[in-house]
């Protein structure tokens, strides 16, 4: 049990937004991608046209973990209260993604928005699970992602 | 091409990947943007008390979408898969995953999946020491690995595939090193860890 983050502090921090993330695809950043995961696919390594790889959408949902690490709420006393104090603590623990029929396209600028769905305490870590979305320019929904991360105990 | 008709519930398929190695990692964080130091400097790694850098959990996991998606091609397509990360994998550890079909609905699959990080301790022969691996060197096997049960040895009767890392007269962790991948052919017994990196389901739509 956390003295300053209370179970009543911390059901207040559920539903509460992540920063929304932007992101621009780049075709160049997709065939280095997957060169760098090493499939050998040539749809995914085709410098003109590429498709994404599956696994490319962890890059951009990863920017939402760090986004967790800012959230706060305000405190009975108007105080701002994190949930996090020290982000060097926090482990990526776990990561789902639900694929859609939309493929990613060069130059089109994408945005994750994302909340926390369960916030608690056990055996001694904080454990944080948001659900996030990415959507692209038309509102056309590209993922749908839940990501785990916890906090070690001393990092809140 | 994979089928439906060529499935069936309860039907397992396996993999292994690997060894690892510090350029790979380097590699990814370059291009997935994650450049946090623990990855890419073992001398920020040793820091951070980790004995050296770790791989980031999204490449052990992309290893297995990349196994998945090649095996699947353009037979369908994953349409959800969910992921536990469990145990740090280091540079050297070869990457063992293990698939199994739960259920097959139509044209839909869904398997419960686990990969498993091997990191080779030595090798003996004879009661001497033939090789020592990393993680001798750098104390990676803990306590707690040996108290679990998940320290093992078994004997080599074929080619053993492992990474030699070659360090400066700098020496780790700040100095340059050189990676080549080696065949071990002269048998022996290696010891090494055997423990659960990840672990998930997956689903995925076929198209016959």
């Amino acid at each position: 049990m956390s003295e300053r983050l209370t179970p009543e502090i911390l059901e207040k921090f559920q539903e509460v937004r992540i920063d929304p993330v932007k992101t621009k695809i780049r075709n160049k950043r997709l065939v280095k991608y997957a060169k760098a995961i090493g499939t050998t696919q040539e749809k995914y390594l085709d410098k003109e046209d590429p498709v994404e790889h599956p696994s490319y959408v962890g890059t951009i949902v990863v920017k939402a973990l760090l986004g967790l690490a800012d959230v706060a709420i305000e405190g009975p006393d108007g105080e701002e209260i994190k949930l996090i104090l020290n982000p060097l603590f926090v482990v990526h623990a776990g990561q789902d993604y639900e694929f859609t029929d939309v493929h990613l396209k060069d130059g089109e600028k994408l945005l994750t928005n994302g909340k926390l769905d369960e916030v608690f305490i056990k055996d001694g870590m904080l454990f944080l699970v948001a659900n996030c979305e990415t959507t692209n320019e038309n509102d056309e929904i590209v993922l749908k992602t839940r990501i785990t991360a916890i906090c070690r105990q001393g990092g809140f | 091409m994979v089928k439906i008709a060529d499935l069936s519930e309860g039907q397992e398929i396996t993999a292994s990947v690997g060894p690892m190695t510090r350029d790979a990692i380097k590699e990814y964080g370059k291009a997935s943007k994650d450049t946090n130091a623990i990855h890419m400097s073992d001398t920020a790694a040793v820091l951070s008390k980790l004995k050296g850098v770790i791989q980031h959990g999204m490449l052990s996991y992309a290893h297995v979408m990349v196994y998945l998606d090649d095996w699947i091609a353009d037979s369908g397509n994953l349409t959800k898969i969910t992921c536990e990360m469990r145990g740090m994998v280091r540079p050297g550890d070869m990457l063992d995953m293990k698939f199994e079909i739960t259920e097959i609905s139509g044209k839909t699959v869904k398997m419960d999946w686990a990969q498993y990080s091997m990191t080779p301790i030595e090798i003996t022969k004879d009661g001497k020491e033939i090789v020592s691996f990393e993680a001798k060197e750098r104390d990676w096997i803990t306590e707690k690995d040996v108290n679990r049960d998940l320290v093992k040895e078994k004997d080599l009767d074929g080619a053993f595939t492992w990474l030699k890392t070659t360090w400066d007269e700098e020496g780790f962790p700040d100095g340059k090193y050189e990676e080549e991948v080696q065949e071990y052919t002269g048998g022996g017994t290696l010891k090494y860890r055997y423990r659960l990196s990840l672990k998930g389901t997956v689903e995925f739509q076929l198209n016959d």
